[in-house]
């Protein structure tokens, strides 16, 4: 560990730190761009320059590019340095253009600030600029190349660090370019970050183009609600109107970058037809008026046909506090009908998967890039939990091996194995590429997927981890899945409470953030069912399609307007806390709404127009005005005291918003039926006599856009959202004899849809495959034998 | 006329006098603002009516239309009643201040005081005591901190000078043999008592405008401070009380200042002459206050305390000895 | 003791003194004092020599004003102009420092010499776009903003006076 004096203070670095980062350490910052700590140095900027005054170096040097070794005195305010500094700066804008004022990035821009610290306040150089054609990167990232200083951060971070091959540097010297062969889509799932990493305004965000300036963002530290990794994020708004997300450091979960899904994905929160209104079968009425009224159902039900007629159903994409209060309001109420997610299958799965982990096997995401060996098992990273993808590259760049074992035709950012295997054969080939390579690796680390693997892969995977002492990582479904299932426990299924309310049993039903009518894999089913209650009673910030069919609608907040905690995949509990106050945006209320008006209204009023509120509040209101012993879930700090009392909770009173999170175990879970692949009751037909393409297995899959319940209904994002279609691996397809791009049925039973057909080499034989788009029900057939038939080439 | 019963006479001097000294008030706020801008070198109030003339009564308007706010953290009826506690106390002081010589009408000799006390000089700092409360309690009902550091300042100066301003009288009362303010003025009929202790003359003063809260020993108010202290939270004619209570306080406490120093209504020229030469003596006193009021800044809070305590007390008592001494000495009246 | 006697002597006659003193009042209404010729009171947004609006709703005016009395949106007005979508000061609160003048890189807002706009109403004294906006280019007849910046909007890439043309990246000709 070298030590070295910086500005008169001594301090000790591990070996190969540089010292720019050893006088970070010590709270001296110096401007730099090209350095970053998730992409490294390379000294193409010359900002960073301090005097080394003794050691093995001397002079004026450009302190990124040296280690930091025993013996070196280094000043980092001195007079020559400084100069260097002015000059260096003075340089890097010699060719920029006079667009602070029109450039998204001012007021939030490295180059700005450092300018202003390098003292050069007035331009000498009175020669023409470099100009550039900037190109059309697709709808989320905005290049104005003019602006450029050519730290080489936007190619290390998409080359180096996410792996892409679209986008990199043309020309040399003063001519640099930084961009893709020809205009279009950047294609990596990570490519938003470039407006992170760019110090200038070059890339940046354009759903946030012209939108507003950082210093009136109103933000919070928050955790992306979009997959089950926890990303951690700052989510930004302005009058009431969530304009942009960044990426928040956190070293034990996303480190410094976050997925597109995550950053462009916000757009739900100010659509248009957002639920804003309490309503009571339509007509809008006042929250108290609401809460009488589901008072009075929920009474009804229950002095009619007893405290079993109401259920209700939480979900894996609301705050932990919503779901446990939710779950306190079923137990004031005596009711067992509560679940906490309405995809049975996955919720079986999860609930066994977080169940056999624990604090020795389980890794963070951090963790991954340190693997060197990795299995995955039965999911694909980058569709599933896109940041998964990227931690898995850095371990690779360090040398991992990876083996995917996964039916379809899995796509990473560096090289690997992929074995093309059916569900039911997961648990074997994981045993066999265990015994051939698990030896010589020191960190193996086995990831497994809870949408494609059955229970049994699961536990293979849990029981292979335990016996060879390697990580152990699921992928969930949504944010909060974890703490769902940590609540559903040995709890009924959404499956239990349909059959309840076929039956005739239930009478009630409460969603909380939950959608049985679009999301169920079986919609006719569930919209059959649902129309035989009495009442429906909704809580969501979506406008769904169970929110449509509601009798009583409580508008509720996002993450970002509320505080709350998700639990990771890993079963890290994270806080975020509120951006800001949700309602009506400002921007919405004139112009927008009014046409002929120019501006936003001009009256005012304390009230926040269209205030929704956390759907705690409106439980525990529901739990008060029954007379219900309600102190447990009257305020946050109630709830997290009540649920810290759970020693599988315990973890959470000490967490705070910006920390690191806080690991929560779930336990054994000991009543878990015996579910295979397939839902019980539906197991695929052996097909007698016919052959084996006549009977394909169709498995539902997830995408990065188009199919994540939240951020489907961000405008953006849907725009990466491919067309429906089927996947089959080639030779089926070929012994069908249909053609990659055919217009085909897929048919099981009375269920068909048409789409087109995608085939590939690299897929399962046996098996199709159909993402869960939304208009496009892949869900329904989920699980079944299906026939594919051409309607039209 | 054996009719004029003398109660009815004293409602009459009583409603005479209350009508008289609001509008004196009122228009004194006038004078005050005007005689300010001039010494400010601007104009004052001139807009309404000639020269300003009916700004008093737009100001009755303005603030007989305002609304009354209540703050939601007061103490509702001691709030409510603190302004007239105020104002009424210092009306009721001028009870007994002789505004002028005894008139007969219809054979009845009318006394000018409304009653006259034996005790009046008592009365006086009775009722100047009582007017503590008014501010006291208006800081303290307010429910603001700036209300209760003013009540507290208020109330802290007032008892503080209440002690030289009535050490003050004693040399009066001393010279004139009786505490009844007729006999005081009557004594001074040759030479006001002004010329025997010029010194009791002057402590009277300062502690008669620091009992008043005016600047430059407005502590309890300190616009810049406590926002305006005791009245911060009033607002509309219950304010309007505390602010006629003020300039009701400088008329009378003018008066009380004529009356034990300068002679009363006493003057050169016939009897009913003397209406004339009270007012006008108080109006020398008066005019003296707003004087004050532009040239002095206020004073620190410690600064009020020490000139009160180490140094109006101390003087006066020296003064009360010396002004026996010389009073035994040189035979000056009963004493 | 005499310093202390004397300062109040010298203070009272002071004011008695200037009591004498013709005050120096402006009646304001009948009496007016001439205006500088670079009086600042009314805010107005200019238009640039072309007719075009100058405000790039860059929000410096609003964030350098020292009571946040100017808001706005800006919006992309389709053809790469970035624009106001609306904008409003509320000269209630206005103190007229000229802060956001100086703060504007455009030229756009601009204090003008009239400053008799009092209202009744609070509500009127908030003026939207529709009333500042103006048809002239106000103090500076020439500036364009968008001559020098290097966004083309005004001119294509490359084509403004300071620049040399676009970088042709398909070649490795110096
Ligand atoms: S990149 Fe920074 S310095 Fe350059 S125009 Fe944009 S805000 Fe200004
Ligand atoms: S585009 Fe941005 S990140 Fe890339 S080299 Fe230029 S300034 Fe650096
Ligand atoms: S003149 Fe000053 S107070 Fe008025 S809008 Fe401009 S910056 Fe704000
Ligand atoms: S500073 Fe100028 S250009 Fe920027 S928003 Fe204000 S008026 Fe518009
Ligand atoms: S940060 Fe050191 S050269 Fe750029």
């Amino acid at each position: 560990m070298p030590k070295l004096i910086i500005d008169g203070l001594e301090v000790e670095v591990p070996e190969g730190t540089n010292v720019l980062e050893a006088a970070k350490k010590l709270g001296i910052v110096i401007p730099h761009f090209c350095y970053h700590s998730a992409m490294g140095a390379v000294g193409a900027c010359r900002l960073c320059a301090m005097k080394f005054v003794e050691g093995p170096v001397k002079g004026v040097q450009v302190s990124c590019m040296i280690k930091a070794q025993d013996g070196m005195v280094v000043e980092t305010a001195d007079p020559d340095a400084m100069r260097a500094r002015r000059m260096v700066i003075e340089w890097l804008m010699t060719n920029h253009p006079h667009d602070c004022p029109v450039c998204d990035e001012g007021g939030m821009c490295l180059l700005q600030d450092y300018t202003i610290a390098g003292g050069h306040g007035i331009r000498r150089y009175k020669g023409k600029k470099r100009t550039y054609i900037s190109q059309y990167l697709g709808e989320f990232i905005e290049q104005e190349m003019n602006r450029c200083i050519q730290c080489y951060r936007c190619h290390r971070f998409y080359r180096d660090y996410a792996g892409g091959d679209d986008f990199g540097t043309k020309r040399i010297a003063n001519r640099t370019f930084f961009g893709r062969f020809k205009d279009g889509w950047l294609e990596s799932e990570f490519a938003g970050n470039l407006a992170d990493v760019c110090p200038t305004g070059v890339f940046t965000d354009k759903t946030y183009h012209f939108r507003a300036r950082a210093w009136e963002l109103e933000t919070a530290p928050s955790v992306c609600p979009h997959c089950s990794l926890g990303c951690n994020l700052i989510p930004g708004a302005k009058l009431r109107e969530l304009l942009v997300i960044k990426a928040r450091e956190n070293l034990k979960v996303n480190g410094w970058f976050i997925c597109d899904r995550g950053r462009f994905g916000y757009r739900f929160a100010s659509r248009p037809d957002r639920p804003r209104k309490f309503t009571l079968n339509g007509q809008e009425k006042s929250r108290d008026e609401a809460t009488k009224a589901a008072v009075g159902i929920i009474s009804d039900a229950v002095a009619k046909y007893g405290p079993g007629s109401v259920a209700l159903a939480g979900s894996p994409r609301t705050s932990l506090e919503n779901n446990f209060a939710l779950k306190k309001l079923a137990s004031l109420l005596n009711t067992g009908n509560i679940c906490f997610s309405i995809d049975p299958l996955r919720d079986r799965k999860e609930r066994r998967a977080i169940s056999l982990l624990d604090a020795a096997d389980s890794r963070s995401l951090q963790d991954v890039a340190f693997s060197d060996f990795i299995i995955v098992v039965g999911t694909d990273p980058v569709n599933e939990a896109p940041m998964l993808a990227l931690m898995m590259r850095q371990a690779s760049l360090k040398g991992a091996r990876t083996a995917v074992i996964d039916p379809r035709p899995v796509k990473l950012p560096f090289d690997f194995t992929h074995i093309p295997a059916r569900p039911e054969e997961f648990a074997e080939k994981l045993t066999g590429l265990l015994n051939e390579a698990a030896g010589d690796s020191k960190n193996p680390l086995i990831i497994c997927g809870t949408n494609i693997p059955g229970i049994d892969a699961i536990d293979a995977c849990s029981e292979a981890a335990g016996r060879l002492n390697c990580g152990l990582f699921y992928t969930l479904s949504s944010a909060n899945s974890f703490g769902a299932a940590v609540l559903a426990g040995e709890g009924p299924d959404f499956e239990d409470i349909l059959s309840g309310i076929e039956s005739g049993g239930i009478r009630v039903l409460i969603a909380l953030e939950s959608d049985p009518l679009g999301r169920y894999s079986g919609e006719e089913r569930a919209s059959r069912a649902l129309k035989k209650l009495d009442s429906l009673i909704v809580m969501d910030y979506l406008p769904t399609e169970t929110v449509n069919a509601a009798n009583a609608l409580f508008p509720t907040a996002a993450y970002a307007e509320m505080d709350g905690i998700f639990i990771n995949n890993e079963g890290r509990a994270q806080c975020f806390s509120r951006a800001y106050i949700p309602g009506i945006p400002v921007n919405y209320m004139g112009p927008k709404l009014k046409p002929p008006e120019l501006h936003p209204p001009r009256e005012f009023s304390p009230e926040v127009p269209g205030r929704s509120f956390p759907a705690w509040e409106y439980l525990g209101d529901i739990a008060r005005e029954m007379g219900l012993d309600c102190c447990e879930m009257e305020t946050l700090s109630a709830i997290r005291a009540s649920l810290s009392h759970d020693p599988r909770f315990a973890a959470i009173a000490g967490l705070y918003p910006e920390s690191e999170g806080a690991l929560i175990t779930a336990g054994p879970v000991d009543r878990l039926q015996a579910y295979g692949p397939f839902p019980a009751g539906e197991k695929p037909d052996a097909g007698e006599g016919l052959k084996p393409v006549d009977r394909l297995l169709l498995y539902a899959t997830d995408l990065t856009f188009g199919t994540e319940e939240i951020s489907v209904y961000s405008d953006k994002t849907q725009l990466r959202a491919p067309e429906p279609y089927v996947m089959i691996n080639r030779e089926d397809a070929k012994e069908l004899g249909l053609n990659d791009g055919d217009w085909v049925k897929v048919a099981s039973g009375s269920l068909g849809i048409s789409c087109a057909l995608k085939t590939s080499a690299s897929c399962a034989k046996g098996a199709a495959f159909a993402p869960r788009l939304t208009g496009f029900d892949a869900a329904a057939l989920s699980g079944k034998t299906i026939r594919i038939t051409r309607e039209r080439v | 006329m054996n009719s004029c019963a003398p109660w009815l006479i004293i409602i009459i001097k009583a409603f005479l006098i209350l009508f008289v000294t609001l509008t004196l008030a009122a228009y004194m706020v006038l004078a005050e603002r005007k005689l300010l801008a001039r010494m400010q070198d601007r104009y004052g109030p001139n807009r309404v009516g000639p020269f300003g003339l009916l700004q008093p009564l737009a100001d009755v308007i303005k603030l007989i239309t305002k609304e009354d706010i209540l703050p939601t953290q007061a103490d509702k009826f001691i709030y409510l009643i603190a302004p007239g506690v105020v104002a009424g106390t210092v009306l009721l002081t001028f009870a007994v201040v002789p505004f002028g010589a005894p008139v007969k009408i219809d054979g009845v000799t009318v006394q000018m005081p409304v009653i006259d006390l034996n005790v009046g000089a008592l009365y006086f700092l009775a009722m100047s005591s009582l007017g503590v409360y008014g501010v006291a309690l208006a800081g303290w009902s307010s429910g603001s901190k700036y209300s209760l550091f003013g009540g507290i300042r208020g109330s802290a100066q007032m008892i503080s000078y209440e002690l030289s301003m009535g050490l003050a009288l004693v040399p009066a009362v001393m010279l004139a043999g009786s505490f009844s303010l007729n006999d005081i003025v009557a004594a001074q009929s040759r030479v006001p008592f002004v010329v025997y202790s010029p010194l009791a003359f002057a402590i009277f003063l300062i502690s008669v405008a620091a009992e008043s809260r005016r600047i430059p020993f407005d502590l309890a108010e300190a616009e810049n401070e406590l926002v305006a202290g005791y009245h911060t939270e009033y607002s509309g004619m219950r304010f309007g009380l505390f602010y006629i209570g003020e300039y009701v306080n400088i008329i009378v406490l003018s008066a009380l200042a004529v009356t034990f120093y300068l002679g009363g209504w006493h003057g050169p020229g016939p009897l009913w002459l003397s209406f004339f030469w009270f007012f006008l003596k108080a109006a020398v006193i008066a005019f003296f206050f707003i004087w004050m009021r532009a040239t002095l800044p206020r004073l620190r809070y410690d600064q009020l305390m020490h000139l009160g305590w180490k140094f109006l007390v101390p003087l006066s008592l020296a003064n009360v000895l010396l002004t026996g001494f010389l009073a035994l000495m040189f035979h000056w009246r009963n004493v | 003791m005499s310093g202390l006697l004397t300062g109040l002597f010298e203070a009272f006659a002071t004011t008695l003194r200037e009591m004498f003193r013709k005050p120096v009042t402006i009646q304001y209404p009948e009496e007016k004092k001439p205006l500088s010729a670079r009086a600042r009171w009314r805010i107005v947004l200019t238009r640039d020599p072309e007719g075009e609006e100058r405000c790039v709703a860059c929000y410096l005016c609003s964030a350098v004003c020292p009571v946040s009395c100017i808001s706005m949106q800006s919006a992309d007005r389709g053809d790469g102009r970035r624009y106001p979508e609306w904008f409003r000061i509320n000269f209630g609160r206005c103190i007229l420092c000229g802060m956001c003048e100086e703060a504007c890189p455009t030229l756009a807002i601009q204090l003008t010499p009239d400053y008799e706009f009092c209202k009744y109403k609070a509500l009127d004294m908030v003026y939207e776009k529709e009333d500042l906006l103006i048809d002239g280019t106000g103090k500076d007849r020439e500036y364009n903003f968008y001559k020098h910046a290097g966004i083309g909007v005004v001119n294509p890439k490359g084509k403004n006076p300071d620049e040399y043309g676009p970088v042709d990246i398909r070649s490795n000709m110096p």
